[in-house]
């Protein structure tokens, strides 16, 4: 596990050199998205631009990724995003980053521009840099098809860019297979500007592990401990859309584009129990005993015929409640038509959702569209997101994120728009739980579900419980806001740590407070790598990076004033849902509070800068260059 | 031995025994009322409101 | 001793490939899945998940064909390959019609499924229950039950 290396790779200059990981930064920063940080944080200085040359792209593996136990078949993407202009990153499933170590490497830190487009193949120890013009335009799909044909084997493991990649959509994604998504922080359009079409890896090369005979029972042991929780026979069986029948139930789903927290009984027909009449077949990542996933066939109807991967949740707000359309054929149909594009359908959603809105209070009308944005009308959602990322007519207004369509539609727009940091949110409505929106709005890499919300916060566990878990009193109520500071820290170091290790957070406490935690990392690093980590060592590192992070934004202008969930949910009460649900909506002065007490339990000042005896104590240092010269 | 089957409310957020089939059931600790669906023969859990 | 026999369900094969895995760690000491001998087909841009394995033939043709008599059939009923007799002929790599015996890219040896000693490792693994090794008699049952279920399955979709 520590042979592997990590490739510098310049596209204008087109040359690689090829280096050693370190110990002592596995110490500091595990791998994956910990390790991409360190190089972004390093390199990056603020006056670059996302698409300028000089701005990175940086591929990782995490540290476990590639085993067989705790989904770890996850890829990280890391970049200065075009939406936030700061941190961008995503985190993909599915096969590319254990495809990449069997390759030799665990990072790849892109730099420059290819003066044509260009691929990647990383093959046994050697990076390869080559022309792409013939597979330039094709979608997703047919790129993948088309490399693994051209390079002669199958098992060609490729994480490519589709049409919105190409046209650098703010939002567009990587992709991998028919459904991974490196969604968020439009990593995909900064690979695009970089006119790199795909990176391909295919690998023999043995990965080492330290002790076989201990890492094999304990990573069978960890697949166990995951498949005997509920959270993961409901995966096994709905996949995320399961969250669903939670969300919409109790009144926590932006509606026509958070107007409402829930559709109500006219969203029943999303249930995810009616998702079943289409599954064809379950289907995992490399290295997952769940199976979130569905292969899934329409059999009747407009779209008769389709076969395609997923949805998952996120697509049942962007194509669903978001824009108040109930229907599972759109969802399915829609969802393969994002990924073949190579676009984050959460961002896409609330980009589509927020036009919808402006249509409806007359902020943009039917001569700027072309067509009328009505909720509920299938044609005009699907239309209007081909625009998008073709870049048509509004479609090229739009798909340049929230902030700079706004400036060209009207600042007062913006309300509308429910977004922190530039960055869209999932379809989720927190205005009804603190803890999730203090998350959204510290989250890195701006508005998102993924960075640290504490999805067991709705169960009200027993408070004993919590404190054996977080290690800290946290309050049971959801709707409370005291000590909610604190559990969003813990999450935002204990995601970094999933994330930096490479396993799949829906095997972690993310969704269920049995699944596998620091505790069980601890050995399963020791078996799989030989090094030695205590369990407070591990929410060090989680704190290490995840500041580096945060100190990354603020070179790059952020401050507190971007730490706050969208003014509507401060201003409009729920009118929707579950009695304990309706008229609730954020409390400014609880917000606050919260914030407060999130600052101090990072060791950040009242502005959210971290104090210099954080950084002294996290060993966080300046920026210090350390790209190697290619001449 | 009877088995116990138990779906959590989203309305108190507890835990309440269902029957074992049901398409429909109560939460004996809020009464709130729930339709039903089945994870596994043995998993219900609340599929939507009743 | 009661005779066993794999199962295999592509239907419940997810593409997971912690077959593969578990079986290169556990033969060759590393984790690299093209040194497994049970094999995944996965292809989800074509929709297959597919696992490929020695099924341990009754009458095996690969025992019959080698050369050197390199394959001995242990107390498992596994045919396993003696390497201090094996020359890498591939003889028995070309003749099997289920490709259940395949070259390692790495070492160049041949190799095959040897059930790791009665207990293999890859079915332990398998969460879905794809592959499993279980009673030739309770191995009968479970493939006419299947069989039942997709003729229950076509006569409802006809209905």
């Amino acid at each position: 596990m520590l042979q592997r290396k990590v490739a510098f790779i310049d596209l204008s200059k087109e040359k690689v050199v090829v280096q050693n990981i370190s110990k002592e930064l596995r110490k500091k920063h595990l791998g994956g998205r910990g390790l991409n940080w360190y190089y972004i944080y390093n390199n990056v200085t603020p006056e670059v631009e996302p698409f300028d040359p000089e701005n990175l792209l940086v591929i990782g593996a995490g540290f476990l990724t590639g085993l067989p136990t705790l989904g770890s078949g996850r890829t990280q993407i890391s970049t200065k995003g075009p939406m936030t202009r700061g941190v961008g990153d995503a985190n993909m499933g599915g096969a590319f980053g254990p495809e990449l170590r069997y390759a030799g490497f665990d990072h790849l830190v892109i730099k420059g521009k290819a003066k044509e487009p260009v691929y990647l193949f990383v093959n046994d120890g050697m990076v390869e840099i080559r022309k792409a013009n013939h597979l330039w335009g094709l979608d997703t799909y047919e790129v993948q098809k088309a490399l693994k044909e051209e390079l002669g084997d199958e098992r060609v493991e490729s994480m490519v860019i589709g049409k919105a990649g190409e046209n650098k959509v703010y939002f567009a994604n990587v992709m991998n297979n028919i459904k991974n998504a490196g969604g968020r922080g439009g990593t995909g359009a900064v690979m695009g500007s970089k006119n790199l079409k795909a990176i391909a890896a295919r690998g023999m090369m043995d990965l080492q592990i330290y002790d076989v005979d201990n890492f094999i029972e304990y990573a069978l042991q960890m697949n166990q401990q995951v498949l005997s929780t509920k959270w993961a026979r409901t995966l096994s069986r709905l996949g995320t859309p399961l969250l669903y029948d939670v969300s919409y139930t109790t009144g926590f789903i932006g509606t026509m584009n958070w107007q409402y927290n829930t559709p109500g009984k006219e969203g029943e027909p999303l249930e995810a129990e009616y998702l079943q009449n289409y599954i064809v077949k379950h289907t995992a990542c490399m290295g997952c005993s769940v199976h979130c996933r569905h292969r899934v066939k329409i059999e009747k109807g407009e779209y008769a015929g389709l076969v395609t991967e997923g949805p998952e949740y996120t697509m049942m707000g962007s194509f669903g409640t978001l824009v108040g359309c109930y229907d599972w054929d759109l969802v399915i149909k829609g969802n393969d038509e994002c990924n073949r594009w190579g676009v984050d359908n959460l961002s896409l959603g609330a980009v589509i959702a927020w036009a919808f809105e402006l249509y409806q209070r007359e902020i943009i009308t039917e001569k700027d569209v072309g067509f009328k944005l009505e909720w509920g009308d299938k044609d005009a959602v699907l239309k209007l997101a081909r625009m998008i990322v073709e870049r048509e007519g509004i479609g090229d207004v739009l798909a340049n994120g929230f902030i700079e369509a706004a400036k060209k539609i009207g600042e007062d727009s913006l309300y509308y728009a429910i977004q922190v940091k530039g960055h869209p949110d999932l379809h989720t409505d927190e205005r009804g739980v603190p803890s999730f929106a203090l998350g959204i709005a510290t989250s890195t890499r701006g508005a998102d579900h993924l960075r640290s919300r504490p999805a067991i916060d709705l169960f009200q566990l027993p408070e004993d419980f919590l404190e054996k878990l977080i290690g800290y009193k946290i309050k049971s109520d959801f709707t409370a806001y005291e000590t909610k500071g604190i559990l969003v820290w813990w999450f935002e170091l204990y995601f970094n740590i999933v994330d930096s290790l490479g396993v799949c957070k829906f095997q972690s406490t993310f969704n269920c407070p049995h699944c596998p935690q620091y505790d069980e990392y601890v050995p399963l690093l020791k078996y799989a790598t030989g090094m030695d980590f205590t369990k407070e060592e591990l929410i060090q590192i989680g704190e290490r990076n995840y500041t580096m992070e945060r100190l990354f934004n603020i070179m790059n202008g952020m401050s507190k004033k971007d730490d706050y969930p969208p003014e509507r949910f401060f201003k409009e009460p729920n009118q929707r849902g579950l009695p304990f649900m309706k008229g609730r909506k954020l409390d400014p002065e609880k917000y606050e509070e919260m914030l407060m007490e999130y600052y101090a339990q990072h060791g950040w000042d009242e502005n959210g800068n971290p104090k210099k005896e954080t950084l002294e104590r996290l060993g966080i240092e300046e920026p210090k260059p350390n790209f190697p010269e290619v001449e | 031995m009877a088995e116990k089957y138990e779906a959590r409310c989203l309305n108190c957020r507890k835990r309440f025994e269902v029957e074992k089939g049901a398409e429909i059931a109560e939460c004996n600790h809020c009464g709130s009322k729930w339709r039903i669906s089945w994870v596994t023969p043995e998993q219900p859990k609340v599929q939507g409101p009743a | 001793m009661k005779a066993k026999t794999f199962v295999i369900d592509p239907d419940k094969c997810t593409g997971c490939k912690d077959c593969e895995m578990v079986c290169s760690l556990y033969h060759e000491r590393v984790l690299n899945p093209v040194r497994s001998r049970i094999t995944v087909i996965r292809d989800p841009l074509n929709g297959i998940e597919f696992p490929t394995v020695c099924m341990q033939c009754e009458d095996p043709v690969c025992v019959l064909v080698c050369p050197v008599n390199a394959i001995y059939i242990d107390e498992n009923g596994a045919k396993v390959i003696d390497y201090s007799r094996c020359l890498g002929c591939r003889t028995c790599v070309i003749t099997c019609p289920l490709g259940g015996a395949l070259i390692d890219p790495v070492s160049g040896k041949t190799i095959k499924c040897d059930l790791c000693g009665g207990d293999p490792v890859c079915v332990k693994f398998c969460s879905t229950k794809a592959i499993e090794w279980i009673d030739v008699s309770i191995a009968n049952q479970k493939i006419k039950r299947a069989s039942l279920n997709r003729y229950l399955e076509a006569l409802k979709r006809s209905k």
